[in-house]
């Protein structure tokens, strides 16, 4: 049963680095109570953290955010 | 006319993510004002020993003049369900949506939303032509190229290395006595600034 258990946490941790699965579910289904505990599963499987999902709407935010982020960043302090 | 911007951190991961690699100061690169919902700085700092906790706590008191943490009525709701013995779910998002609501953001107003959860996303729908909407890793990604941090893989990497053995999660009582002092200053300036009801 706890070897079953562990393989479910560790397909959680691999969807969730793999961008198929939101945060909050990936710590339902792997088992762990918060964000910091999700970080930590994830070093101890040595997976990455995930890549936003490469959808038009993401790519629209992230175009409309360089447009105001990059000028601000080049001439600030 | 310019536009004019403010940062909300709108869930807890941006937080405990950028704290874990000791680079909470990149919040402030960009000069604009930080808006934390008290529910999210709450969540990313409520169990002492916790990944990147007394980071993101230490870093707000050195920053208060730039970072806001804003209090709602859902985060006073939650206390006194907490002291009744009940949780309730999903306070972070419930107390972000309460913050975007209300701020009506004027023409020339744009709000950047920090987030790493992928089901967020229902949350630009209020007004999506004035929320923008980013993950952790965008936001290293526009860092990276305005050259103002060497990598975004490199704070990934860090975080990673940050990773260790979780502590059994701590009641209320048994928190850091600073953490609680920090959660009671927020609950504090929420009744200092709110009128009470009729």
């Amino acid at each position: 049963m706890r070897i079953l258990t562990e393989q479910r946490q560790i397909e959680a941790l691999r969807d969730y680095a793999a961008g198929r699965l939101g945060t909050r579910n990936a710590m339902e289904q792997a088992g762990v109570e918060d964000y910091a505990e999700l970080v930590i599963a994830l070093a101890q499987h040595d997976l990455n953290l995930p890549e936003p999902p490469d959808t038009p709407e993401h790519r629209a935010n992230v175009e409309r955010a360089r447009a105001i982020l990059q000028p601000r960043l080049r001439h600030a302090r | 006319m310019p536009v004019d911007i403010t940062i909300i951190v709108i869930d807890a991961p941006p937080l405990i993510t950028l704290a874990a690699a000791r680079s909470l100061d990149y919040l402030l690169y960009p000069d604009l004002p930080v808006i934390i919902p008290d529910a999210v700085f709450f969540d990313a700092t409520n169990a002492a020993g916790k990944l990147g906790a007394q980071e993101i706590l230490d870093w707000y008191r050195e920053h208060i003049d730039a970072v806001r943490v804003e209090p709602t009525e859902v985060f006073a709701t939650a206390q006194l369900a907490a002291q009744a013995g009940r949780r309730l779910r999903d306070l972070g998002e419930r107390a972000a949506l309460e913050v975007i609501r209300s701020y009506p953001l004027a023409p020339h107003e744009r709000a950047l939303l920090l987030s790493d959860d992928r089901d967020i996303g229902r949350v630009i729908v209020i007004d999506p032509d004035k929320l923008i909407l980013l993950t952790t890793w965008d936001y290293l990604r526009q860092l990276e190229e305005a050259q103002r941090i060497q990598s975004a893989d490199g704070v990934i990497e860090a975080v990673r290395a940050a990773g260790r053995k979780p502590r059994t999660r701590d009641l209320w009582g048994d928190h850091d006595p600073e953490i609680r002092d920090a959660v009671r200053r927020v609950i504090e300036t929420m009744h200092r600034d709110r009128p009470p009801k009729p």
